[in-house]
């Protein structure tokens, strides 16, 4: 009898990352016969242990009990990134189960053809290769599965669904800044988030308590991790590995990928598995690590980035916050203003409408979330003059009334806005981590002085009693979480590092299907074009496949 | 609603106010010496005072705030550098008060916006300050959410 060398088991595919793009990637292959190994670079998270209706101060007595709520998101300490000191930049981070979908913001903003021929209009770097047409029946599908709440006020800007839930009731903050914007001729539409307000393909709807932040104990709106990975395993094609962290994307003499190099969280071994197509969906900046640190001698700067272009082109969103107190809700009873969690209300992109030439290009758009009587109040009250009695007072007569406006704005890709790895500074697994170099320039600082005039214009329209504030400050960068870019898309190999359905110009069996593959960032909220960008492009990978292609 | 329900109400609110314990039951600190929790009890008092709801030491501000100092050092160091300032300069004294309130650039000024905002975020994250003084009640299961239903707001 012959002793058989023992063979490696090679995979169909593997995808690596949980989240929006990893979880729609391993469903979508799963469910069309194709067999899926998923890395996830932490477990399941515990829903059953969430502290959803933890109020504020039992907070404070569980923490003396030396309890804690899941710990989401990954400490910088754990896993480093370098930042210029001097422009930091926020990079947060989910590992587990569904990724940061388990706490996202979950604003479902459908990009338009506004936002998709922006870049070809204007002539500021590449073009997008796809236009509206191409991802509306993702859009379609994904509202569908997800079940997404929203009205049907679309606009030019903001293209609607046949798929919509029930919107949301706004709040009365929210109801008067729609009249005060509607008084300047600023239209604010209903919110479009990705939260059950009704039963919706056999889940519970959402049950109001505003705490989605601290994930939901049943699952009421989109995380990756029960509408997709579960329903994923249950056609047994399904195989997940725990805290795997990815390291490197393997490169055959072909110059094919060939398998992923990862190492376990916690014992740090060096692992590999092979498969005969790779997904990269590990979230902008980890899938770009993952890419440049994928060296080989066929490609020594980086997997499929022959053109020098995967790190480059950084950008995501600049934002601020306003906040004021509307006279009707002064002194008035305190409501319960929880609903859905987060705003109901959505300011679509309009400056393109406007007449007369703008100095600045592209657009911005604006969340209200915070409006109403919220906890965390904090940071208004303090801000109220003096102390005691009079100002128990004032704080209590404000409670009610808050409003909050939050402007987004698109940053433009620039070439010198990137992610590197020098191998200067390696993570605990001796891999090089990433650093940022990241800034804003002149376009956003024009576009922000707009940005502040319409915040400003709608309180005053509201009447409201503006706290103060200082123009032209912006959050710390980073901070939206809608990293894009530094994988682009696009028609010209030599300018953009995936086609139009993630896969690598030069790597035809290795796809990316998360937010670096964005050609330019927009003035919205990305998880939902994320989901449909990845459903298109693994059933144009599984269409490939069955071809025999790749 | 009737002059005469909101009168019952009111008359409600003060009788609850007289069953609030009397000032001064206090917990022995963890971090503090008992001369400065007592100081910073009547400090975080002279910042939400008892009215007919409950103030910063029916709150127990200054125990959640002392508690807090036990795991951060750089707070335990303004604190204690604060209450030793407070201590030399007529302890919880309104006019001192008054006078470092308004303002910005000195030292009193920064021990001034530390014990305010110290006291702000306690106090409103308890019991006491969310619920019974500012009504909230949220964070709970509701069967529907119907937002906004006064005519007067709608757009």
């Amino acid at each position: 009898m012959a002793y058989v060398q023992e063979s490696r088991p090679v995979h169909d595919v593997v995808v690596i990352g949980s989240g929006a793009a990893g979880g729609m990637a391993a469903w979508n292959l799963t469910r069309q016969g194709v067999n899926v190994l998923l890395l996830d670079a932490g477990t399941k998270f515990n829903r059953g242990g969430f502290w959803s209706h933890v109020k504020p101060w039992q907070y404070r007595e569980r923490a003396a009990r030396g309890q804690k709520p899941p710990q989401f998101y990954v400490d910088k300490k754990e896993q480093p990134y370098e930042t210029d000191p001097k422009n930091p930049f926020d990079l947060i981070r989910v590992w587990g189960r569904g990724g940061k979908t388990n706490v996202w913001g979950r604003v479902s903003l459908r990009y338009s053809d506004v936002d998709f021929e922006g870049p070809a209009k204007d002539g500021w770097e590449i073009p997008w290769p796809i236009r509206y047409k191409d991802i509306a029946p993702y859009y379609d599908k994904v509202d569908q599965l997800i079940g997404v709440c929203g009205g049907d006020d679309d606009q030019d800007s903001l293209p609607g669904s046949k798929y919509h839930l029930p919107a949301a009731a706004p709040r009365c903050g929210e109801r008067l800044m729609q009249k005060a914007a509607k008084s300047i001729g600023i239209s604010i539409v209903a919110g479009r988030r990705a939260v059950l307000t009704k039963d919706h393909n056999g889940r519970a709807k959402c049950h109001f308590c505003g705490a989605c932040g601290r994930g939901c104990d049943i699952g009421a709106f989109f995380n990756s991790s029960d509408y997709l990975l579960e329903p994923a395993y249950l056609t047994k094609r399904l195989q997940i590995i725990d805290n795997a962290v990815a390291a490197r994307v393997l490169v055959d003499d072909k110059g094919l990928a060939s398998g992923v190099q990862y190492f376990d969280r916690y014992t740090k071994q060096e692992r590999v598995v092979y498969a005969k197509r790779v997904v990269v969906a590990a979230s902008c900046i980890d899938s770009t690590r993952i890419l440049l640190n994928s060296k080989s001698p066929r490609f020594p700067n980086g997997i499929g980035n022959s053109n020098d272009v995967i790190g480059r082109y950084l950008t995501e969103q600049v934002r601020f916050h306003m906040f004021g107190f509307v006279p009707e809700l002064m002194g008035g009873k305190t409501q319960n203003d929880d609903g859905i969690g987060g705003e109901h209300i959505y300011m679509p992109r309009f400056n393109h409408r406007l007449p007369g030439k703008r100095d600045y290009l592209r657009g911005y758009g604006a969340q209200f979330w915070n409006t109403g009587a919220q906890p965390g109040l904090g940071f208004w009250a303090k801000m109220l003059p003096g102390f005691g009695v009079d100002l128990k007072r004032d704080i209590k007569k404000r409670f009610p009334a808050l409003v909050a406006i939050h402007p987004y704005g698109e940053v433009l890709p620039r070439k010198e806005n990137r992610v590197t790895v020098d191998g200067t500074a390696n993570d605990q697994y001796g891999v090089p981590v990433a650093r940022l170099s990241y800034n804003i320039g002149d376009n956003e600082r024009k576009m922000l002085v707009d940005m502040y005039d319409t915040a400003e214009s709608i309180l005053k329209a509201a009447k409201a009693e503006i706290l103060p504030f200082e123009r032209g400050w912006i959050d710390t960068l980073g901070s939206a979480i809608h990293e894009h870019g530094t994988c682009r898309m696009g028609a010209d190999p030599k300018r953009s590092a995936v086609n139009g359905f993630g896969q690598m110009h030069e790597v035809k069996n290795c796809f990316v299907v998360d937010g670096s593959i964005f050609t330019t960032a927009s003035e919205k909220n990305p998880t939902l074009t994320i989901l449909a960008l990845a459903w298109r492009g693994t059933d144009y990978m599984a269409e490939q496949i069955k071809k025999g292609n790749i | 609603m009737s002059s005469s329900r909101r009168q019952a109400l009111v008359t409600i609110s003060s009788a609850a106010a007289t069953v609030l314990p009397a000032l001064g039951q206090t917990p022995s600190p963890k971090v503090l010496s008992a001369a400065q929790f007592e100081l910073l009890q009547k400090l975080t008092e002279r910042i939400i005072p008892r009215t007919e709801t409950p103030g910063a030491i029916d709150a127990g501000v200054a125990g959640f705030i002392d508690a807090s100092l036990a795991t951060d050092a750089g707070r335990k160091d303004r604190w204690q550098a604060a209450l030793t300032w407070f201590a030399a300069n007529g302890g919880d004294s309104v006019e001192t008060l008054t006078r470092i309130s308004k303002e910005t650039d000195t030292e009193g000024a920064r021990h001034f916006r530390l014990l305010k905002g110290d006291t702000i975020d306690t106090y409103y994250s308890t019991i006491e300050g969310l619920k019974t003084e500012l009504g909230w009640n949220a964070n709970t299961y509701l069967p529907e959410f119907k937002g906004c239903t006064h005519p007067e707001h709608q757009v």
